[in-house]
């Protein structure tokens, strides 16, 4: 039976000028990604990753090639059926979390359920239950100003997913944060997958990629690789768990 | 988005940011408290003006030497105001025969021929130099627009007796003159009987010396013997003075010789003056609107920039309400409402310190006037409104630009915008 994809591209093109320097961000990028998959998009700073990811996310259109979101073609919809679509199926988590600074942590998480015009005591109650889930139940009435690095991005996650989108887009979700903090960020990302939402991150760095259920290796604007999860290589993990194996060390 | 959160969100925004938001606001309160300020104190002029016109009677008639009266009606290509301030009187004169005469004129109820010039007064060993005229009591008491302050009015029978105005007797000299003093007049003694009221009609008789005639002419030799300053002429009602005008122009055309269009002198009703004041006053509300219309345009101009910046500095937080699903729409009008909401308090604040920067003009122009002249400072609730209106109309203009523009950008430019 052929899985239903919640997001395809094909032959994904998005070149922009840097003041006079033409930059090919994207050169052509074809994928599928299922209900229930658990992405990771991995590569070198400038490789185009983040490009690809704001445009999966409807923050950005490609200058080519076809986006499908529950086999609707993003190009056919309208401004306004794109900001629907933004709000109910997308829940976006951006690297440097992007909180309204006016807004207190509840209140950031009822953000886009202010747009989707849901009422005022659903949308207390369903903000008040998704700071909990990610572990800041003390914390819901302070402003980001007030809340460390991974209390924002735990209120960003929670935000993500307050309209229950069908697509969760982390862009760097750990690139700000310390490794201790992006470990804990991440587990709360598995543990999302593992309740049967599909999650897509981009990251430069092997640990989190690792952790996904499919790994898109990136390179000058293309996907060069598709792996398994379980299939990284030995010489990676080998690499990585000496890597870790420092890291702990170097904490304790 | 509903209203309600539309609201809610647009104030905690204001609060939040509330150093930003007071900025925006103090920019908004300067421009409209000067317009307010400058509005209220032109229409307080207005009003004063017109208050001491009211002074004046409506039924007096100045007679004057010389011909002054083509001023009046400004021909063709002429400006009024030139010529009424320019134009200066042709040589003629005003006789006791004229006056007598006058005082014949059926609808006339008194005429006082005075005598007027330049003495020097000596009291407490200082001598100052002012304006003399000699009256005849019993007609100068029937003319006259001001009442007596202290003591009396000058009565047929005195002798060397003078009546002062008020500046006279409390700001000329170091000692004050009270009634009863006694006055050296070009080296004349008199007698202070009264000391007039300050303030009524133009406040000329504030720093006069009156006295009868008859001394009033030994003290001025170089006045014909035969000869009056000028006359003031009381109408019996204030309905006929038109009529009364003309029958006294006729008289003085036959005992002069002259035609119609030839006089040599001049008649002034205050109706006359009221329309020579009245080009003065236009002129001020001319001017006064003005400098409003300059201080608006500079405080509309500084509510746009001020809402420009704030909005601008703000397009990564469009983006992030774009990027959680915020339409295009729902983000103008989050900003729309705040920029209006800005201008209205901004607004409201300024008219609020425009009226009290008025008060405190008015003060300073009431002090720096010699007479009690007061500037009345009233509320003009229309301009009140009309500035608040205004102040919120200029903000939402204003912030729609920028806010436009920072929801018509794609959701990640808006996000990457520094």
């Amino acid at each position: 039976m052929e899985k239903e994809a919640v997001i395809e591209v094909r032959d994904l093109r998005k070149t922009y000028y840097l003041g006079q320097t033409k930059v090919h961000a994207l050169r052509g990028v074809d994928f599928k990604i299922y209900k229930g998959d658990f992405v990771s998009i991995v590569g070198p700073s400038g490789c185009g990753k983040s490009t690809i990811m704001h445009i999966l996310g409807l923050l950005d259109t490609p200058t080519s090639g076809d986006i499908f979101i529950n086999g609707q073609k993003a190009s056919d919809l309208s401004d306004e059926e794109l900001t629907f679509l933004r709000n109910k199926n997308i829940g976006f988590v951006f690297q440097f979390f992007f909180l309204s600074p006016y807004l207190s942590a509840v209140e950031n998480v009822q953000l886009p359920m202010i747009f989707s015009n849901k009422s005022e005591n659903e949308r207390k109650k369903k903000a008040e239950e998704l700071l909990k889930k990610t572990g800041l139940s003390d914390r819901m009435h302070h402003l980001p100003n007030q809340l460390s690095g991974g209390q924002r991005q735990r209120v960003a996650i929670a935000r993500a997913l307050s309209n229950n989108p069908t697509l969760i887009l982390a862009d760097e979700p750990t690139g700000n944060l310390d490794s201790e903090t992006g470990r804990e960020i991440l587990e709360v990302f598995k543990e999302l997958w593992n309740q049967g939402n599909t999650v897509v991150i981009v990251t430069h760095d092997e640990y989190v990629a690792k952790k996904a259920k499919r790994i898109f290796r990136m390179l000058d604007g293309k996907i060069i690789s598709e792996v398994k999860g379980e299939e990284l290589d030995r010489k990676v993990i080998k690499e990585l768990d000496t890597q870790n194996h420092k890291k702990k060390k170097g904490v304790k | 988005m509903k209203l309600n959160d539309l609201f809610n969100l647009t104030f905690k925004t204001i609060f939040q940011r509330s150093t930003r938001s007071w900025l925006t606001i103090i920019g908004i309160v300067i421009g409209i408290a000067a317009v307010v300020a400058l509005n209220t104190l032109g229409q307080g002029l207005k009003v004063a003006v017109n208050l001491q016109l009211g002074f004046l009677g409506a039924d007096l008639i100045q007679i004057t030497a010389g011909k002054q009266s083509a001023s009046f009606q400004a021909g063709p290509g002429q400006n009024p105001l030139a010529s009424t301030f320019l134009n200066l009187p042709t040589a003629g004169v005003l006789t006791e025969n004229d006056l007598s005469a006058i005082k014949n004129i059926y609808g006339v109820k008194a005429a006082n021929g005075i005598v007027r010039g330049n003495v020097g007064i000596y009291y407490n060993e200082q001598i100052f130099t002012t304006t003399l005229n000699g009256v005849e009591p019993s007609e100068w008491v029937e003319v006259i627009n001001y009442e007596i302050g202290e003591g009396r009015l000058l009565q047929d029978y005195d002798t060397y007796v003078a009546v002062i105005g008020n500046a006279v007797a409390k700001e000329f000299f170091s000692k004050e003159i009270r009634v009863g003093d006694s006055i050296i007049i070009e080296g004349v003694s008199f007698r202070v009987a009264g000391i007039i009221k300050s303030g009524a009609g133009f406040g000329l008789q504030d720093s006069y010396i009156f006295v009868p005639k008859e001394q009033a002419r030994r003290l001025l030799p170089d006045i014909g013997s035969n000869l009056v300053s000028s006359i003031e002429v009381k109408v019996v009602d204030s309905t006929i003075i038109d009529e009364v005008e003309e029958a006294i122009a006729q008289r003085l055309r036959t005992l002069h010789h002259v035609s119609e269009g030839n006089e040599d002198f001049t008649l002034t009703s205050s109706k006359t003056i009221q329309e020579r004041v009245n080009i003065v006053i236009s002129m001020i509300t001319i001017f006064v609107s003005g400098i409003a219309g300059i201080a608006l345009i500079v405080g509309g101009v500084g509510i746009m920039n001020t809402m420009y910046m704030s909005i601008m500095e703000r397009t990564r937080e469009i983006g992030i309400m774009k990027a959680v699903g915020a339409k295009s729409r729902d983000v103008l009008l989050l900003f729309i409402t705040e920029a209006g909401i800005i201008g209205f308090i901004g607004g409201m604040i300024g008219v609020f310190f425009g009226f009290v920067g008025a008060l405190i003009g008015a003060e300073i122009i009431s002090v720096n006037l010699t007479s009690n002249i007061r500037l009345p400072v009233d509320i003009y609730p229309d301009m009140m409104m009309l500035s608040i209106l205004f102040a919120s109309g200029v903000g939402i203009v204003a912030g729609y630009l920028p806010a436009k523009r920072a929801s018509d950008l794609n959701p990640i430019d808006a996000l990457r915008y520094e």
